[in-house]
């Protein structure tokens, strides 16, 4: 059986958020409402698009079960969506910091 | 540089005040996102994976250390500590919230910054060569010709809703193009005049362009004297304003215009076009480029004696960090005494073209010190120290290190251009990052790097093209095969003076493989080449793909 959550990015950060069964919206995929039917999945759609203010360009994805049950995107997309960019910047180590403000004092 | 006078300031001021009262009303629910969004669009503002993305203008490149400090500033107050920067020149932040934009905005203003016409159908960031007015085979300063067309085409009213993007690169160097003039919509080339004693003019070249359907310029202009340049542009844009096509985004840039006219109707279009407007106010007068030009004087060298051989011995340093630095990332400067220092944003497992604050700041220090205060943006995404006194060398090389800003590998494979792919993109079908980073780590021994001498890398991780797959040597583009991330391998692109479009090596290879694969076409070229002086590019246009594809696909019959 196919599931589905509906997303869409949140006007204030652009963050993507998920859909509860509150109808109320999360930034946790796993905590968002699975549809089972293309019925509900549309109304669930028309009512996010109307929530305009929170909410930016809504639309469904698939979802399934992972282990354990916790519900995970099907596609690397929303894999990275959910989960965040793939890389580590690698931002400069602050020992690395210490030490080039230590080759500045040298050479001062 | 080019300092703003009142009218920038105020035209820059007064569009922060306005996007302020946008913005605000986009967050209280006044407005829709249909409504808002060619609002941010024309405020640089686009909406990506995780965040909303802000692009902020560099005009040509070209940055105070007081623009970089800021710049390092608005990352750390509004973002995440880190800018990236485009092949455009330009850089991106890419966590801001959407009700701090404004402030942000407000404070790139009070170093003259902004992020208008960054995005959108209309004239972008005119883009040139990162050794302009220190490059010794510079014919003109490009700085003052890109300046000019910056301030024609800003807010140019005719211009705001173009068919498509538009995108202007000028280089003043007629030998050695380093600003891709070729693969751009408008390529400006200044070349000598046609008598020994004629001013420059500009060769112009029209319908250039990556993306979805490849493309090299063609001359629209043989010889175009200089002070005829932006009525000969707006001549143009007007063409390709009334014929470019609206009714497909993907059929829209002027391009796939120049093509389906046949370069000749256009140019004969255009030419008539500007016979009505060729004498009138657009004409560059003398004073007015004066005017300009004197932003871009020299920045008051000291008189000093050649010190190319003391570089030549730098390179052969004993310490071989330095001596391999300054062997790739130093170029001999116009100025005898001084030296061009390229600072590679390339270091090893490092996003191609990020900077961190800290880093930002640290460049902006060493300019101040080192270099009159100037930093360039190379579309390369590297950044560049263009006034760098000779005998400072070594000091800057260690304090270069002492961030991660001393990776010697300019113009060498691990230089790798890469957009920023699946990890941000709202468009993207596959991850270019962290196959540049691999590519990276792969290739370990420094002795082989330089050993392979130049070699252009570039990933995109679609087909827009952004990461310039089409004119690397080595171009590598990310596709979606039923929800897989594969890779095609292309070879023997250049945006150059040899400009070409790289051809298809074979089936695309899933990303476990694509790295290897980069390797195993090295290793090719490697053990093929007449001799070391045989670079990447000419064996592949001597020996054909035969030899790379034997070693990477075996027999023929798989490609
Ligand atoms: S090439 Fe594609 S994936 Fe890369 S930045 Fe451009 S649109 Fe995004």
């Amino acid at each position: 059986m196919k599931l589905w959550i509906i997303t869409g990015s949140a006007t204030e950060s652009g963050a993507p958020i998920y859909l509860q069964s509150s109808g109320r919206w999360t930034h946790k995929l796993s905590a968002g409402h699975p549809i089972s039917s293309e019925d509900e999945r549309q109304s669930l759609l028309e009512a996010a698009r109307g929530q305009q203010k929170l909410v930016c360009d809504p639309y469904w994805i698939e979802v399934r079960r992972a282990e354990l049950g916790h519900l995970a995107p099907v596609s690397l997309r929303e894999k990275i969506r959910a989960e965040g960019p793939t890389i580590s910047l690698r931002p400069v180590p602050q020992q690395l910091v210490a030490t080039a403000s230590r080759t500045a004092a040298a050479s001062a | 540089m080019y300092r703003y006078d009142h009218y920038d300031q105020a035209l820059v001021d007064q569009r922060v005040a306005q996007f302020r009262d946008q913005i605000s009303r986009r967050l209280s629910g006044e407005i829709t996102e249909d409504e808002f969004k060619p609002l941010r669009l024309q405020n640089g503002v686009y909406m990506q994976l995780h965040a909303y993305m802000l692009r902020v203008a560099i005009p040509y490149g070209l940055l105070s250390s007081d623009q970089l400090r800021m710049l390092a500033q608005v990352s750390r107050t509004y973002d995440r500590g880190y800018g990236h920067f485009s092949t455009r020149q330009n850089i991106q932040y890419n966590w801001p919230r959407l009700q701090d934009v404004p402030d942000l905005l407000a404070d790139l203003a009070t170093v003259q910054m902004h992020a208008i016409q960054t995005s959108g159908n209309c004239i972008r960031n005119t883009t040139s060569d990162h050794l302009a007015g220190v490059a010794r085979d510079e014919l003109v300063d490009p700085r003052v010709y890109c300046e000019i067309i910056r301030q024609w085409s800003t807010l140019h009213p005719e211009f705001a809703f173009l068919p498509r993007k538009f995108k202007i690169a000028v280089t003043g160097a007629p030998t050695a193009d380093r600003a891709a003039v070729r693969v751009h919509d408008i390529g400006v080339r200044a070349i000598p005049g046609p008598g020994p004693d004629d001013p420059h003019g500009f060769q112009i070249l029209v319908g250039g362009g990556l993306g979805r359907t490849p493309r090299i310029a063609e001359i629209c202009r043989e010889f175009l004297p200089r002070e005829h340049l932006l009525s000969y542009l707006e001549a143009i844009l007007r063409v390709y304003n009334r014929y470019g096509r609206r009714d497909n985004k993907f059929k829209a840039r002027i391009k796939i215009l120049v093509g389906a006219l046949g370069i000749e109707a256009f140019s004969q279009q255009v030419e008539a076009e500007w016979a009505l407007i060729r004498d009138g106010a657009m004409q560059l007068t003398q004073a007015e480029f004066d005017r300009v030009a004197a932003d871009f004087a020299d920045p008051g060298y000291a008189a000093l004696e050649s010190s190319d051989l003391f570089v030549q011995s730098l390179a052969l340093s004993k310490d071989r960090a330095l001596g391999r630095f300054v062997a790739s990332n130093v170029i001999p400067h116009k100025q005898p005494g001084y030296s061009i220092v390229m600072i590679s944003l390339k270091a090893k497992g490092k996003p191609p073209g990020d900077a961190t604050a800290e880093q930002m700041e640290l460049v902006a220090e060493l300019a101040d010190r080192y270099g009159f205060g100037r930093i360039v943006v190379a579309h390369e995404q590297n950044l560049v120290l263009p006034d760098v006194e000779s005998r400072h060398l070594p000091d800057l090389h260690a304090r270069l290190s002492a961030l991660d800003l001393a990776e010697p590998n300019i113009g060498k494979v691990t230089d790798i251009i890469a957009c920023p792919g699946l990890d941000y993109c709202n468009l993207a079908n596959a991850r270019s990052i962290p196959i540049a980073t691999r590519i990276s780590d792969k290739i370990e021994d420094l002795d082989y790097l330089h050993d392979l001498g130049d070699i252009s890398l570039n990933i995109s991780g679609c087909i827009n093209a952004c990461g310039h797959h089409h004119v690397g040597n080595i171009g590598i583009l990310g596709i979606d095969k039923q929800g897989e991330e594969f890779y095609q391998l292309m070879l023997g692109g250049s945006p150059g003076d040899d400009a070409s479009i790289g051809k298809i090596l074979g089936p695309a290879l899933p990303s476990a493989e694509i790295v290897d694969a980069v390797a195993n076409v090295l290793r090719t070229y490697i053990d093929n080449r007449e001799s070391a002086d045989e670079r990447f590019l000419d064996y592949v246009r001597r020996a054909g793909f035969e030899p790379f594809k034997e070693q990477l696909y075996g027999s023929n019959d798989h490609v």
